[in-house]
């Protein structure tokens, strides 16, 4: 019955009509999302074949992956704004009206929590954290390998408290400023404690990283949208809380305090900082603490520390050592899990290998190839690949929703407006974020990949093992020695590669002296500048940081979905197009900062203290809009887009500069933004007081005599 | 029951010390829009050289509330004088007459206003309200309009529009629900050309393009600060036609020179009402539903902060939802009874209905209507 009145007030479109309006729809949300991906992916294109003078490898599936990030954005962004928002928004409205401020606290942690679970960031983290090494800092290696759950659970706990800070502000109108000075004090002053134990010290970077991290794509407008409903019915707000921004800043701020408060509490358990033989040696026996067993411990040592340390686990009897690594070798899949690659075990064994064991593997010894280290897609890969893709969109988006849904329709006892729309909406998010997480992987960050691991060449010379040959009847009459000024003798041979002779740097573990075999490696770089490390290479690079950061940071979904929340709540008058701009020059210069960080092994305190000091100065400058708005910027810059893209470039810098681990890059990239939107904030309050000095409110006293009561 | 709207529109530096004041002068309850005022930049500078004009904005209040009409001159006088409203670019400050239709006890708040101004500002008669209900993204485009025209600094505020909209399904979301309101108060003289540049520049007389109507007002001040230049005069051009206003106590003298003659004849559409639905947030698209059921063609849903202070003085403040739509006269009966059936007079839906007159309105109208009328 209701349903025959409401489908008579429904208008009849044709279906021609209905695919015209469609196709129409379509093809606006797509340009849209060009516009914001273009360019990234033109920039990174044009890096990678003009400046670095690099083929592009695999462009089919790239350009595929790109087509997918676009397609995915274009409906994950109208799932944000059809169903994610909305609901968020319209809970929001409900909490305060039908619950007290108790349900509406636990409600917030749960969602959190349930956040940081459905977004994990570990992998992004496990990730940028590959190449620290057990000895040189154990505590980092402990939280990212045995204790990588805690970890999470940390973070977790940290936005769940973020989520609870945030929505108690909210209710009792509270300005953010006293929050902001009193969680970055706290910051401070436990970074500065960390900076100066050594062992705490490798853990800053990951820490700060972590609070921009754990923000995803769907946490920051639910919150964003939830914060919005609950700050317009607490009425208890004046001008402070509109808006509902402040707790994804809360967001990105508690989670650091929190890694780092169980850094502080593994850092009586672990071993400091040593040498790796020292550290592997019978005499350090806390290093046990740091694997799952012995076998772990043993694995890792052979993968990664050097001959001495191996011995030092086998009771410095190289037999022994030989017979562990003789069975490991049998069995490819451990290879792969201890060595990486067969190009890593061949090189441990034309370095350390007994002959005896060197005679077993001679078949790999000889064989003239990398191990593609490119390999296609497998084709059984697809479906796992598709499976991986969607189940993720799914878990971000579906339990959180979900959720959100039964408080809404079982504790609130309310209904949506629109359920249609939401349930669309959400549908649209799933399925956008499938399609988008999928093209990242195929596309942007192989592009990223590939120019990261290409980068160093600008400033340094690189070897591509892709590129290696297998150089027959070398002889030991072919190596010669340079000297140089002080004394030192450097041993190299002269090689014709393609019709060039040129002079190749001796390298022992590329020769095998029984087999009169050596594996030649082809380098390249630095292309600027005279000699490696020169400023011109490596200016090229800090510039490509900056255009990296700005243009990644033009396409980030969450910064949109912020960017049309402040339009929309100031009326125009804070232009989504000024944020997105002010906030992607913040992000650029973080890039160049933390590449920077990088390069010359600075330290991260150094660097992020005067940063947040310096913002703290600018947050009691700025009026309380500005300050929303700035430092809820900082937590939605590193999003999908950005963060592969600057996982990529630190690892392939930080490879060739030898660093202890990556981090620091993501915190950097989310502090610089803050300055810039207070600091455009500040600018644009200045201007606008100049040319408006009228609106000062001096006003004419109006005398009680005027007046007749 | 006839009460009387005043509306205040200033920059919001400003707006928060003249709601302290309203209070102080007894008012009890007030709604607050949020919104941006536009004005041409004109001092030289590279971004004119590219581009026209470039477009200045900055944020503004629109503060509003009712008072008894033996009330009115004295809150008029009192925030234009304490506020120097006359000099161009300070604010506008008009009312105008409405109809209360119903409301829920929450708006039953008596001001408390015990005082009269000793000596009563001059006000301009002849103005009258013009509003223009665009796609969002077409706002500066209209907004430009009566700022190239010379006539007065509009207000644009946002909203979501519903309507055809709502009866296409889940197709909906192909079209864009946001909308500009652009707002302005202008001399009546001036309301022709400006009518007609709306509905020219605007293409008003597409389909899903808009609307405007124009709606008379008693008296107010209108922001006659068009434009930022430099000046190197004493006063500027703006300081000076506003002087001319208030000695003639008007502005018709600028009739003669700036009125265009209007050369097309537009099918305008009369006996109209603009009725304003304001209620709890959330509630607005199930209450324009109802009313649509029984006649309304449409409605443009916005935000709008109610604040009032309650029996103790405490100040208490809600987000509603203010719902306009434009109907003809005749229905007004039947959507009121429509509204009332859906309880939200009673209900923590907590409405308020008022209507105020609409002289004339113009938008696309599709063939079909016009034979049905012939």
């Amino acid at each position: 019955m209701k349903r025959a009145k409401q489908a008579a007030r429904q208008y009849k479109v044709s279906g021609k009509e209905a695919s015209s309006m469609i196709l129409r729809y379509i093809r606006k949300k797509i340009t849209e999302q060009i516009k914001a991906v273009a360019s990234i992916i033109l920039y990174l294109l044009l890096f990678q074949t003009i400046v670095l003078g690099t083929p592009i490898t695999q462009a089919s599936v790239i350009a595929l992956g790109v087509a997918m990030v676009i397609l995915g954005l274009s409906f994950f962004m109208e799932g944000l704004l059809l169903g994610i928002m909305p609901m968020g928004e319209e809970i929001g409205i409900r909490l305060p009206q039908k619950t007290g401020i108790r349900t509406i606290l636990i409600i917030a942690f749960i969602l959190g929590v349930g956040a940081t679970f459905a977004e994990p960031a570990i992998g992004i983290l496990k990730a940028a954290g590959s190449s620290v090494s057990a000895w040189q800092a154990p505590l980092l290696f402990l939280l990212l390998n045995k204790y990588s759950a805690h970890l999470v659970a940390a973070v977790g706990f940290g936005v769940g408290i973020a989520l609870i800070l945030g929505m108690f502000r909210f209710l009792k109108g509270h300005s953010l400023k006293p929050y902001i000075y009193v969680l970055i004090s706290l910051l401070l002053a436990l970074s500065l404690y960390a900076y100066l134990d050594p062992n705490l010290r490798h853990l800053l970077g990951l820490a700060w990283d972590c609070g921009g991290v754990t923000t995803g794509p769907v946490t920051v407008p639910l919150v964003l949208a939830l914060g919005i409903g609950i700050s317009h019915v607490a009425n208890k707000g004046g001008d402070n809380t509109e808006g509902g921004f402040g707790v994804v800043t809360m967001a990105s701020l508690v989670p650091v305090i929190a890694v780092l408060a169980l850094g502080i509490f593994f850092s009586f358990k672990v071993p400091p900082p040593m040498p790796d033989a020292q550290f592997f040696s019978p005499d350090n026996p806390s290093n046990l603490y740091l694997f799952e067993d012995e076998q772990a411990m043993r694995d890792y040592a052979i993968g990664n520390a050097g001959h001495k340390a191996q011995l030092q686990l086998f009771a410095n009897s190289e037999a022994k050592l030989s017979g562990y690594v003789a069975e490991l070798g049998r069995n490819p899949a451990r290879v792969r899990s201890v060595f990486g690659s067969q190009q890593a075990f061949r090189a441990w064994l034309m370095l350390n290998g007994t002959n005896a064991l060197k005679d077993e593997y001679h078949d790999l010894l000889s064989t003239n190839s990398g191990d593609g280290t490119l390999p296609e897609l497998p084709k059984g890969d697809i479906r796992s690949f598709i499976r991986r893709n969607v189940v993720n969109a799914s878990r971000a988006i579906i339990p959180l929703s979900i959720f959100l849904l039964i408080v809404l329709y079982a504790v609130l006892r309310e209904r949506l407006g629109r359920p249609d729309e939401v349930l669309l909406g959400l549908t649209f998010a799933v399925i956008g974020m499938a399609i988008f997480s999928g093209g990242i992987e195929l596309g942007l960050s192989k592009i990223g990949d590939q120019v990261g691991s290409n980068l160093p060449v600008s400033f340094a010379s690189m070897e591509f093992p892709e590129r290696q040959e297998l150089v027959r009847d070398f002889d030991e009459s072919m190596i010669n020695s340079a000297l140089s000024p002080d004394g030192s003798r450097q041993r190299f041979f002269y090689y014709e590669d393609s019709g060039k002779i040129i002079t190749v740097p001796y390298a022992p573990e590329n020769h095998d002296s029984a087999q009169k075999l050596y594996r030649y490696i082809p380098t390249r770089g630095p292309l600027f500048g005279q000699h490696p490390y020169s400023m011109a290479g490596i200016l090229v690079v800090l510039l490509f940081a900056f255009i990296m950061g700005y243009s990644a940071t033009l396409a980030e979904p969450a910064l949109n979905a912020l960017g049309l929340t402040v339009e929309d709540l100031t009326v125009g008058a804070f232009r989504k197009s000024q944020l997105i701009l002010s906030v992607a020059v913040g992000v650029g210069a973080g890039m160049t900062l933390g590449v920077a960080k990088i390069i010359w092994n600075l330290p991260l305190f150094w660097l992020l203290g005067p940063l947040y000091v310096l913002l703290l100065v600018f947050t009691r400058f700025s009026t309380e809009e500005f300050v929303n708005i700035g430092w809820d910027s900082a937590g939605v810059t590193t999003g999908p887009i950005t963060v592969p893209l600057v996982l990529s470039m630190g690892l392939g810098i930080g490879s060739q500069v030898g660093v202890v681990e990556g981090f620091g890059i993501l915190s950097l990239a989310s502090a610089c933004p803050i300055i810039s939107v207070l600091g455009m904030g500040l600018y644009v309050n200045h201007k606008r007081r100049v040319y408006m000095q009228e609106y000062e409110p001096e006003t004419y006293e109006i005398k009680p005599e005027e007046l007749s009561l | 029951m006839n009460s009387i709207k005043i509306c205040i529109i200033v920059p919001k530096q400003i707006s928060k010390s003249i709601i302290d004041d309203l209070y102080a002068l007894g008012i009890r309850y007030l709604f607050v829009e949020v919104g941006r005022n536009s004005l041409l930049d004109k001092s030289a500078s590279f971004s004119n050289f590219l581009s026209r004009k470039a477009l200045i904005t900055y944020p503004v209040e629109i503060v509003s509330f009712f008072v008894e009409e033996d009330d009115e001159n004295a809150v008029l006088g009192y925030i234009a004088r304490k506020y120097d409203l006359r000099i161009p670019g300070k604010g506008s400050i008009y009312s105008h007459g409405i109809q209360i239709l119903r409301k829920h006890p929450d708006y039953d708040l008596k001001h408390e206003i015990h005082f009269k101004m000793k000596q009563s500002e001059s006000f301009f008669h002849q103005l009258v309200g013009v509003s223009c209900i665009v796609q969002r993204g077409e706002g500066d485009r209209i907004a430009r309009i009566s700022l190239n025209y010379g006539a007065s600094v509009p207000a644009t505020t946002y909203g979501e529009g519903s309507g055809a909209r709502d009866k296409l399904g889940l197709l909906r979301i192909t079209i864009p629900p946001e909308k500009e309101l652009i707002n302005l108060v202008l001399s009546k003289h001036d309301t022709n050309p400006v009518m007609e540049l709306y509905i020219s520049e605007g293409k008003l007389n597409e389909a899903g393009r808009g609307i405007a109507y124009v709606y008379p007002l008693k008296q107010g001040i209108v922001n006659t600060k068009i434009s930022r230049s430099q000046t190197d005069q004493a006063a500027s051009i703006e300081q000076m036609v506003s002087a001319i206003d208030s000695l003639k106590g008007g502005m018709e003298w600028r009739k003669s020179s700036l009125e265009r003659e209007t050369t097309k004849r537009r099918d305008f559409l009369t006996n109209l009402c603009e009725l304003n639905l304001i209620c709890a947030e959330g509630k607005g698209v199930h209450l324009t539903e109802a009313a649509m059921s029984s006649g309304a063609p449409g409605a443009t849903i916005g935000k709008i902060r109610f604040s009032r202070l309650d029996e103790n003085l405490e100040l208490k403040r809600y987000i509603k939802e203010q719902c306009k739509m434009i109907v003809p006269g005749g229905q007004v009966p039947a959507i009121t009874k429509a509204l009332e059936e859906t309880g939200c007079f009673a209900t923590d839906t907590k409405a308020l209905l008022y209507i105020l007159p609409v002289e004339r309105a113009y938008t696309y109208r599709a063939k079909e209507i016009k034979k049905r009328r012939l």
